[in-house]
């Protein structure tokens, strides 16, 4: 189904100093050419700490990581011809403007085609002219945004990427991932954000105390989810009956309005249904964030 | 790496201009000056000798005061440019790469295809030019004002002089950009331990002529290499100079062996 995996981790560990806990303990996973990969977990889990080892900022107590066959350490110069990374706490020089830090990044490493960062400056409407000690958190990320993407790399890694940005550039910034993607690219990402994920991410790995506890695809998650609906009868609600079915939540609104939340299979609601007058059946969007909260908390590992 | 060093000449172009103009101004007030002290060279050279030995030690490394040469050593070559260019480049060695990797921006840097290896170099490349330039309007500054004042020191000599004081200082540079390229720990030492060589090489070399026993740890000091007196009247030693920049060289190899494959904090 898939071609060979653009980001590969094999058992990737990391110690910090004389620790004696592990702060990445023998991750493995793989990505692959024009996927999302959602990266989840509590502060302290893991995340930044898989990102900076992916990077070569810091060096892996044990096992490896490739990047387009790239080993991250040995091969890191060349790992980074491909890649595209953005902090979520994005620093750039102070004195600079925006301009003059795209010129010094341009010339490091110049990109692929001369107009991209000005259609991404476009985009994100940033402010390029104006020092980067004087600009919003969320102008700065803007910046940050266009530095990561402007020699269109094969693989990005983005940790907490819309952090600051207001709703209308996050979903700019959203668009630019998948258009990044429909070229090619590998999208790497940490995030808190459970909307972010959902409107991103094709697959995510929960990372807790340093290990690896699950992985996902978005579309599992959403069948394992419970699905939410807005029920009305002609008569009273059944709500006895309706409690009694496995694995429900229901809310009374009124006699005739009913809310219930059921995980997993749907029959054993509509046999229940079938004997009643139902007025009006709306399902609920499904919301993934009590899921995502389950493996946050652990009660899925 | 053109990149690297341009910019981190662009990022300390103004502190260079400000540290340039400082230290160019001291040098033309200690030399215009001068023409109203010389007239009076004999009484002040006899008040001055009759100070105790390890007193005039501290003063200057030249036994006559009001000469022109001893009087650009004890007033600026001796104990104020080195002390002055030393603050300058020691500030330099703990922040060039420091400071960046404080501010989160080296990582930026490092995300790029660069090696660490570059990154030290360019960082490095722009300290030691930021020193030159500041060294260079020092020294042509020194020339000018002296040849206006006729000051009867070979205008040359001058210039090896302040080149050889700014050598000087690059070594306490280089040894706080070598402990900073360690990581934090060794960074929040890098200041001290380059001033604290610096203040004990001033004062084991100045006293070692007088306290016997501080001739030996003397020799281990670079300031110990330093002769301004000698530079100044034409005998520069040569050996000293190259020695130094040897021993700078290797500061910078074991800074980047230090860098290499360190955590980036």
């Amino acid at each position: 189904m898939h071609d060979a995996p653009t980001v590969e981790l094999l058992d990737l560990s990391k110690r910090y100093g004389r620790s004696t806990n592990l702060a990445l303990n023998q991750v493995s996973l793989k990505v692959f050419k024009g996927e999302v990969y959602g990266f989840l977990g509590a502060n302290g889990a893991g995340k930044s700490t898989t990102i900076r080892t992916l990077l070569n900022f810091i060096q892996p107590s044990g096992g490896s990581a490739t990047i387009l066959g790239y080993d991250i350490v040995a091969q890191s110069v060349e790992v980074k011809r491909h890649i595209g990374y953005l902090s979520g706490e994005f620093a750039a020089y102070g004195g600079m403007t925006g301009s003059q830090f795209l010129k010094y990044m341009a010339e490091l490493q110049p990109p692929k085609h001369k107009n991209t960062q000005n259609e991404l400056a476009h985009m994100f409407d940033a402010e390029l002219d104006k020092p980067i000690i004087e600009l919003s958190k969320g102008n700065r990320q803007k910046i940050g945004i266009i530095q990561a993407f402007m020699h269109e790399p094969d693989v990005l890694i983005l940790d907490e990427p819309t952090s600051g940005l207001d709703p209308l550039r996050q979903e700019s910034f959203y668009k630019l991932v998948r258009s990044s993607c429909q070229r090619g690219a590998s999208v790497f990402v940490s995030s808190h954000n459970f909307t972010e994920v959902q409107r991103m991410c094709d697959r995510v790995g929960f990372i807790r105390e340093g290990k690896l506890v699950a992985e996902k695809t978005l579309a599992d998650m959403a069948n394992q989810a419970a699905h939410t609906f807005n029920l009305t009868f002609k008569d009273e609600a059944p709500i006895h009956q309706l409690r009694q079915i496995n694995h429900t939540e229901v809310t009374s609104i009124d006699s005739r309005h009913v809310t219930i939340s059921i995980q997993g299979e749907l029959t054993p609601l509509f046999k229940v249904l079938a004997n009643y007058h139902v007025l009006r059946l709306e399902q609920q969007e499904v919301n993934l964030e009590e899921e995502f909260l389950r493996f946050y908390k652990g009660s899925n590992a | 790496m053109i990149a690297l060093i341009r910019w981190g000449l662009w990022q300390k172009r103004w502190s260079t201009l400000w540290w340039a103009i400082g230290i160019s101004a001291y040098m033309i007030l200690v030399i215009a000056v001068y023409p109203s002290f010389s007239s009076q060279t004999s009484t002040l050279n006899n008040s001055l000798n009759q100070l105790p030995a390890t007193v005039k030690s501290l003063i200057s490394d030249s036994g006559n005061y009001m000469s022109p040469v001893g009087y650009m050593s004890s007033k600026a070559y001796y104990i104020m440019l080195p002390i002055v260019f030393s603050v300058l480049s020691i500030g330099l060695g703990n922040s060039l790469l420091a400071r960046d990797e404080q501010d989160h921006t080296l990582e930026l840097v490092l995300s790029r295809p660069v090696s660490r290896l570059k990154v030290i170099l360019g960082r490095a490349i722009s300290g030691i030019l930021i020193m030159l330039a500041v060294m260079l309007t020092t020294a042509l500054t020194t020339i000018f004002i002296a040849w206006l004042v006729g000051l009867h020191i070979g205008l040359i000599n001058l210039f090896l002089a302040t080149a050889m004081s700014a050598r000087l200082a690059l070594i306490f540079g280089a040894l706080a950009f070598m402990l900073s390229a360690f990581g934090k720990t060794a960074r929040k030492a890098s200041v001290g331990i380059a001033t604290l060589l610096l203040i004990a090489g001033y004062l084991f070399t100045s006293l070692s002529g007088t306290v016997r026993w501080l001739q030996w740890p003397a020799k281990l000091l670079p300031y110990n290499y330093y002769h301004p007196s000698e530079i100044l009247n034409g005998n520069a030693n040569w050996n000293n100079a190259f020695g130094m920049i040897l021993v700078v060289i290797i500061l910078g190899v074991i800074a980047y062996l230090g860098f290499r494959k360190r955590d980036i904090s």
